[in-house]
């Protein structure tokens, strides 16, 4: 919501400069006011119109997610719609006017039972107190601002963690601060009561929270911004704009007033002197990323919406487009990067939500203000279709250069070029004139790169970073491994802080003794080991269950292994046909005609342990035939929850009779669920007479959200050979300090024991029937599993109970189950976990 | 301009163009309708739409989609037990036209019973619902009989009843004589018959189906017509009729099941439905060795299954297979991709498809005077370079449309159904003409930037109301037209390619022959001769260059900006915004009694009050949207209405004035800093809004409703006090030229006021001593209290 009436000032000072430069004009061909990247884009998120009611004008202005899954969307014309399926496949849905006469919502949320409405005018708590459907009670809850001018727009966040909202407050004309508090962000508590939090605001597009919780708002290109920008609010913090100085007196909780910048200087030297002056966290360089950037939200949908989980997503008004960007804090400053994400909305964009079926929401309107799209206004949904599309996924900084990390593998001649990373830098002038131009413009050389071996990120050194800079990079010449180019080539991140060189640095070079056994591939994962007692070994774990997303919890495991322990490791998946990792895949009881496929099993022949948590499977007789070899050769074995009944049709035989792998290799198998299916959860309880075994070092607080596993008959008892380290006792709920289920008796969930094959050669054997991908967010349940890798492999002596388990990668696994649907369970490359 | 000297060959080539709404040809009579297609191609398609290579091997790849069978998993919910299993052992006969083989042809007429309740048992056990023939809910069926024939599925299906005789037209008495007339004459429309209908479905299961046919039947061959679920059901009210059916549950017997999977096994149905747990058999022998005489296609066969084609079916198939493989060309992929979806019922490609006359009459539109414009689709001669190629797809796949006033809708395909028609549209479509292009705006000189000053001036001009008047006929940036209500023009530049654009306002009945799109150029002569000279490209590239700027152009001479009317109906209604009689934070309130007033919520003041309609709200810039009473109001003062006044006559403390000058409110937390806080409003009774605000330490609730009689009507004003002490407490009841009627009534200019018992005050206003205040000196009991006044507006 930046535009006003100096269009021509802008469109001069921002012309000047680019004409003037070889490399604006050559980037104005390539990316220009269109990124040209629409109908490559369709493919992975195409966009659906939500259809409206004839005759009603929704220009949505905020959006909530109602607890029973409906969405309500509050509108520029002052009213609030709940709408009922938006998410179906072909949405036609119903929508009910809740309640209307209200001024200019840009704010919505909705907390016990009413609504909390950021208008205009004021916060109000909206309600319907007679139950029949449309709002009756508006009460004030803080109208502790200013409203004098028609561009005076206030946009509210949702509430934080303790209830409070923040609202953030436009200038006057979008100049001046004539008003009370215009150009603040105010504080509202629960109970109403109103402090000043932030100044310097010029023209807000939106407020909200970031993946940390962190609280940012949008702000507009225009004077004292050269850009948008996503600007990190801290108390008293102060964003760029003096105008709203002269409210200090009125809020003495803001503290003294600011030293007043001085125009033509730099950001990055003037923070310096104006202490509480906060540097903008991520710059949106002008027209190539927006023009009046508005509403954001951050992707919580656990994968439903694609592989950008965690990160924020921002509409734009003008361009009607869509960007996503990631945040990071170095120093204890916010900054971080945005990358072109979806054009060709129909409308511009003034907010996004997801719903509760993981797409992407958007509204808007054009009126007022130029925009691309050519409806007045317009409710559109934008959806993964599931196909995984060649994106950098993140940007994050590193001493010396950046960490780009990808979506897909990259193919390694391109990949490992530096020429393949070109890097532009540019700052702005900080000055009172009306956006700026992109000054001091140079090319950093990229020295070194480093591509990971799963080839999903690479880490670039370059020249020279300098703070106060917007480093952009191109990566036009990158290949996936598939030979696709790079759906978005550009990204942007902004420096504020580098961080100084760590003592374990991460980017030291591996120095692993031995080179990772297996190839990378596609189809599997390869983590190189770093330091660590586990050096030289090699484990391969196996992620092929259907129901408790192993395909989650065994790269976690593969990345913790290797990174805090040294292993090389490798993820083998079950793929179907597409090799695509596939949970949803029926097994033989099902459908009789399914054969399952684990590429990657010869690889056993090469490694020290397997790490194995599969679910009735059906292989084919050559993959068989390495799990065979395995069970005569004496290497050890873990097995996770489903793995003791791993397969369906195995068929290995010892002096001529069939063993069942469960009960003869693991020492049991699944018989029933002791605990309640998906409605209880364990508690691992060490058990006394054995917690002196070395797996059990410095293994505390066992919980999980999954039940109790039976293995054995009711009354009967672990075999003789097990050697029992910890048992499960069912909770009441799936909260970690629920009740103990008092008529459930606790049974052993993990164990020990060893196995001998045909050559007669002796195996260590750990199982464990814990093990949902949810469970291994308890640590001790990762310590158990990671001790119980040394102890497999005869290195009872390196465990050590303060070695570290803390995860490695983002680590948020969808809930257990086969309601593949509503979890967002779909076919996915290898590489998506990684 | 450097393209100038093109535009000779521009001009020639438009000329050769034969580009009609009338039909010249048909193709061979093998394939319905208006098709270009020959006998081979015909038949290539029936080999495509009959899925012989489910069966055989030897056939090439098609260049289109093949037609799948429908997806059978719930085939038993969705189609009657009964039905299914007369359809099964006699496709043809249950349902005419059908492109499902008889599969038990070879079989003696009691096995094929046997048979085909086996299959049906096994079919029903799919299912996890069954079949239900009841339906609870409303059906519209007259909605239904309009939408049927509105929206276009009489295209191809036909209308159910008998057509309504086509009116011969006097003025094209001896087109019969024309041989291109009998030719087109000679063509019979496509019509797939829809007699089976009622015995098949129910009418849920046949809403289900239209509403989102492609979830059972994924090729596309029956598109997605956009309905909603209403529609859908309306639609399949309408013709499965009134007649009760019948259904009689089917419970599937095990032995039955078992036998009919192994039917279903052995007689390969899988090859054409798929179903979870069953492979296909091997492909049989190569069709390009077969004996075509003994087959499927033989009517006497009793060793394969049988279709049921007619002998030109046969001879083009036949035909086909004779042919040596060849790879399509684009023009023949556009013919049978057109074809085979049926896109040539509604529209015009070069010299083939377009509506049949016989179902002419049924294309409505809402706005008649565009003509046939407005109700039949466009013709799709060089549309690859018409639309610009991410709009094709939107209207292709995303159901995109800017012809709201046309009933008939775009149906939707699917995607994989046509992916590959976007890119052999624009291969094989070329229109050499001016590019136009605008220059980037990050790259463009000072030359160019001064040229685009001048022709976005100009092109503004030329659209409104003193230049063509597009904006007559032409919706602009969501604003409607006076005259007809065409094409909002902003989303030209979104949708069209430049050259296509040029060359389409040049001579418009080029490319439609009875287009109402008149031309601004006749003859390529410019009739605006004044602007930009009077050279028509130039002119043309000007609206190119004005209409590039999407919504940032300013609107064109003669478009009207709009204020939409807030009406109030039995029900009072309350809207908030910022108006001049109520301030920024304003509160209008409208009752049924036709009586209006406004309400400050920022100084708790009633600020006006006024008769007739509610009020107009400007919601076309880019504020909230200021309202303005519809009819002159009677306005009062703005200022706080309560005050604790310590001094009686100290001067009540007034509205900071803010000026041009000085801006900034110099006493900022007015009207805070004299105890007043707003809390909000309740909609009690008729939604009549009670405010609630407080001043000092009591709280106040106030609420306005009407009084008085039709002839005479009045606002009463109950104002309620919580006051935790008693207290004395100063009320502004009235300003301006007020004169004393009585003790109680008051009256200033057209309002009268009518107080309850207190004493007054009536004295000069502090600002303006010519004019005055009337105060109230209220004492108030501890815990509650009422006053009421009644607010009479008089007659001018």
């Amino acid at each position: 919501m930046s535009r006003s009436r100096s269009n021509h000032r802008r469109v001069l000072c921002l012309l000047i400069p680019l004409v003037m430069s070889a490399v604006g004009a050559l980037r104005a061909e390539e990316v220009g006011e269109r990124w040209g990247t629409e109908e490559r884009e369709r493919e992975f998120y195409p966009i659906v119109n939500i259809p409206m009611p004839k005759d009603t004008v929704i220009e949505a202005g905020a959006f909530a997610v109602l607890p029973d899954g409906r969405i309500a969307v509050g509108t520029r014309h002052g009213e609030i719609f709940v709408i009922d399926g938006v998410d179906a496949p072909k949405p036609i849905p119903s929508y009910h006017r809740f309640a209307s006469g209200l001024d200019e919502i840009f704010g919505l949320t909705w907390k016990d039972n009413a609504f909390r409405v950021t208008q205009s005018c004021e916060l109000t708590r909206v309600s319907d107190s007679n139950n029949d459907g449309v709002a009756d009670r508006f009460e004030t809850i803080s109208d502790a601002w200013g409203y004098a001018n028609y561009h005076e727009y206030a946009f509210g966040s949702k509430p934080d963690a303790d209830g409070n909202q923040f609202v953030a407050l436009g200038l006057s004309e979008s100049y001046y601060s004539h008003a009370l508090n215009r150009g603040f962000i105010m504080k509202v508590a629960p109970d109403g009561r109103t402090t000043a939090f932030a100044s310097g605001l010029r023209s807000p597009g939106g407020i909200g929270h970031d993946e940390h919780g962190a609280l940012f708002y949008i702000e507009s290109q225009g004077p004292w911004n050269c850009s948008c920008s996503l600007k990190a609010v801290s108390p008293s913090s102060f964003h760029g704009h003096p105008a709203s100085f002269h409210w200090y007196p009125q809020s003495p909780e803001l503290g003294p007033v600011p030293e007043m910048p001085k125009s033509g200087t730099r950001i990055a030297t003037e923070k310096d002197r104006v202490k509480q002056l906060v540097p903008y966290a991520v710059i949106f360089p002008y027209i190539r990323m927006g023009r009046s950037i508005t509403g954001f939200n951050v992707d919580r949908t656990q994968g439903q919406f694609g592989p950008f989980e965690n990160q924020l997503f921002l509409g734009d008004y003008t361009q009607s487009i869509l960007m996503r960007a990631t945040t990071e804090q170095v120093n204890g400053v916010w900054q971080g990067a945005c990358y072109p994400f979806r054009e060709g909305l129909s409308t511009g964009i003034l907010n996004v939500e997801f719903t509760p079926g993981g797409k992407l929401l958007c509204g808007g309107t054009n009126r007022g203000w130029p925009v691309r799209g050519i409806k007045p206004y317009a409710l559109e949904r934008v959806e993964w279709s599931g196909k995984m599309p060649f994106e950098i996924n993140r940007v994050t900084i590193e001493p010396d250069g950046f960490k780009v990390t990808f979506t897909k593998p990259v193919e390694p001649t391109t990949g490992r070029s530096p020429e393949s990373y070109a890097i532009s830098a540019f700052t702005h002038p900080y000055h009172a004139g009306y956006g700026g131009p992109e000054i001091e413009k140079h090319q950093p050389g990229v020295t070194a790169v480093v591509l990971a071996a799963d080839g999903l990120s690479a880490r670039i050194t370059v020249e020279k970073l300098q703070p106060g800079f917007v480093y952009e990079l191109d990566l036009v010449r990158l290949r996936s491994r598939d030979n696709e180019a790079l759906l978005h080539r550009h990204a942007f991140y902004t420096v504020n802080e580098i961080p100084t060189a760590r003592g374990t640095s991460a980017r030291a070079q591996p120095s692993n003794a031995t080179a990772h056994p297996v190839p990378e591939s596609p189809l599997w994962l390869t983590y190189p080991g770093e330091k660590g007692p586990g050096m030289g070994k090699h484990i391969v774990l196996i992620a092929a269950d259907q129901e408790y997303r192993s395909e989650y919890s065994m790269p976690m495991l593969a990345r913790l292994l290797s990174k805090h322990h040294g292993f090389h490791t490798t993820v083998l998946f079950s793929v179907n046909k597409d090799n695509d990792v596939d949970p949803t895949q029926k097994i033989r009881w099902e459908d009789k005609t399914v054969t399952h496929n684990i590429p990657g099993l010869e690889h056993l022949e090469q490694c020290d342990l397997v790490i194995l948590f599969s679910r009735l499977l059906s292989l084919p007789p050559e993959q068989l035939k390495h799990l065979y070899n395995y069970l005569n050769s004496g290497k050890p074995i873990i097995g996770i929850r489903t793995a003791n009944h791993g397969f369906i049709d195995f068929d290995y035989r010892k002096d001529g009779k069939k063993i069942n792998f469960g009960e003869d290799v693991l020492g049991g198998s699944f018989r029933s669920h002791h605990g309640r299916w998906q409605q209880d959860s364990t508690r691992g309880i060490i058990v006394e007479e054995n917690k002196a075994h070395p797996i059990l070092k410095g293994v505390q607080d066992i919980w999980g959200p999954s039940d109790v596993y039976r293995t054995f008959k009711e009354g009967g008892s672990l075999p003789e050979s097990c050697l029992p380290l910890v048992v499960g006792q069912p909770l009441m709920g799936r909260k970690h300090d629920d009740a103990v289920n008092a008529d459930l008796i606790p049974l052993p969930v993990a164990w020990v024991k060893t196995w001998t094959g045909n050559t007669g050669k002796t195996a260590r054997v750990f199982h464990v029937t814990m093990g949902s991908a949810q469970d291994f967010q308890s640590e001790g349940l990762r310590r158990l599993t990671v001790n119980a890798a040394y102890w497999c492999l005869h290195q009872d002596a390196d465990i050590d109970e303060k070695s570290r388990m803390d995860l490695v990668g983002d680590y948020n696994p969808p809930d257990s189950g086969f309601a593949y649907k509503k979890l967002g369970i779909v076919p996915r490359k290898p590489s998506f976990y990684g | 301009m450097r393209w100038r000297h093109s535009w000779v060959i521009i001009a020639f080539m438009l000329s050769c163009l034969v580009i009609a709404n009338v039909v010249v040809a048909g193709g061979d009579p093998a394939w319905p309708g208006h098709h270009p297609l020959t006998q081979v191609q015909a038949g290539d398609l029936l080999l495509l739409e009959l899925r012989c290579a489910a069966c055989h091997s030897g056939l090439e790849r098609g260049s289109l989609p093949e037609k799948t069978a429908p997806d059978l998993t719930a085939v038993g919910a969705r189609i009657s037990p009964d039905y299914l299993c007369r359809f099964l052992a006699s496709p043809s006969v249950t349902h005419p036209g059908t492109t499902m083989p008889d599969v038990l042809a070879s079989q003696p007429d009691a096995e094929r019973d046997r048979i085909a309740e086996a299959l049906t048992h096994f079919l029903v056990a799919q299912s996890k619902a069954a079949f239900q023939s009841e339906t609870t809910e409303q059906i519209d069926r007259q909605q239904g009989q309009t939408l049927f024939h509105a929206v276009g599925c009489v295209a191809c299906h036909g209308p159910k009843e008998a057509p309504p005789e086509v009116k011969k037209r006097n003025d094209i008495e001896d087109e019969d004589d024309d041989p291109a007339v009998a030719a087109k004459k000679a063509i019979k429309p496509v019509v797939i018959p829809l007699g089976h209908l009622a015995a098949k479905y129910s009418v849920s299961s046949l809403s289900e189906f239209l509403f989102q046919p492609l979830q059972v039947r994924s090729s596309g061959r029956m598109p997605d017509m956009k309905l909603t679920p209403a529609e859908s059901l309306a639609i399949a009210g309408y013709l499965l009729g009134e007649q009760p059916q019948s259904a009689t549950a089917l419970v599937p017997q095990a032995p039955l099941v078992t036998l009919g999977k192994q039917h279903f096994q052995a007689l390969n149905c899988v090859a054409c439905h798929a179903l979870p747990g069953i492979a296909a058999t091997p492909r049989i022998a190569s069709l390009k060795t077969a004996d075509l005489s003994r087959g499927c296609l033989s009517q006497t066969s009793v060793r394969s299954p049988r279709f049921d084609l007619d002998e030109p079916q046969v001879q083009a198939i036949m035909a086909a297979l004779r042919e040596a493989p060849t790879a399509d060309s684009d023009h023949v992929v556009v013919a049978k991709t057109l074809t085979a979806f049926r896109c040539v019922t509604c529209h015009v490609r070069d010299d083939y498809g377009g509506v049949h006359d016989t179902h002419n009459p049924f294309f409505a539109g809402s706005e008649l005077k565009l003509g046939d414009d407005g109700r039949i689709p466009p013709p799709l001669t060089l549309v690859g370079a018409k639309l610009q190629p991410a709009w094709m797809k939107k209207v292709l796949f995303d159901g995109e449309t800017v012809r709201h006033y046309m009933a008939t809708r775009m149906p939707q395909y699917g995607t994989a159904n046509l992916q590959h028609l976007p890119a052999v549209f624009s291969r094989l479509d070329v229109l050499n003409g001016p590019e136009m292009k605008i220059p980037h705006p990050e790259s463009r000189d000072a030359k160019e930037r001064e040229n685009e000053k001048v022709m976005r001036a100009a092109g503004r001009e030329l659209l409104g109301d003193k230049g063509l008047n597009c904006i007559a006929c032409h919706n602009f940036n969501g604003k409607k037209a006076p005259v007809n209500q065409g094409i909002d023009l902003l989303t030209s530049y979104e949708r069209l390619q430049p050259a296509w654009f040029h060359s389409y306002l040049r001579n418009p009945g080029a490319f439609r022959p009875r287009t109402v799109m008149p031309t601004g150029w006749p003859n390529g002569i410019a009739s605006f001769k004044t602007i930009l000279d009077g050279e028509t490209d130039r002119q043309i590239e000007a609206i190119w260059y004005y209409l590039s700027l999407g919504t940032s152009a300013a609107d064109p001479p003669g478009l009207r900006a709009v204020s939409t009317k807030i009406m109030v109906d039995n029900q009072a209604k309350t809207h908030r915004g910022r108006s001049r009689v109520a301030g920024f934070r304003g509160i209008a309130v409208g009752l049924p009694e036709k009586l209006s007033y406004a309400f400050n919520a920022e100084t708790g003041t009633l600020s006006a009050i006024w008769q007739g309609e509610f009020i107009g709200v400007n919601w076309s810039g880019q504020g909230s949207g200021d309202f303005h009473p519809a009819s002159e109001p009677i306005t009062l003062a703005q200022d706080v209405s309560f005050v604790l006044l310590t001094d009686e006559n100290a001067p009540w403390p007034l509205l900071p004035v803010m000026t041009k000058e000085a801006k900034t409110n110099p006493n900022p937390l007015y009207p805070k800093n004299v105890g007043y806080q707003f809390r909000g409003y309740d909609l009690g009774d008729s939604m009549i809004p009670t405010f609630q605000y407080r001043s000092g330490n009591i709280e106040i609730e106030d609420r306005t409703s009407a009084a008085g009689t039709d002839e005479q009507r009045l606002l009463q004003r109950v104002l309620r006090f919580d006051a935790p002490s008693p207290q004395t407490v100063w009320f502004r009841a009235l300003t301006g030229d007020i004169q004393k009627e009585s003790e109680r009534v008051f009256r200033s200019g057209r309002l009268r006021l009518t107080i309850p018992p207190a004493e007054t005050k009536l004295r000069a206003l502090s600002d303006e001593p010519k004019r005055s205040e009337l105060l109230l000196r209220l004492s108030l009991p501890q815990g509650q209290s009422t006053l009421e006044f009644l607010y009479e507006p008089l007659p001018k």
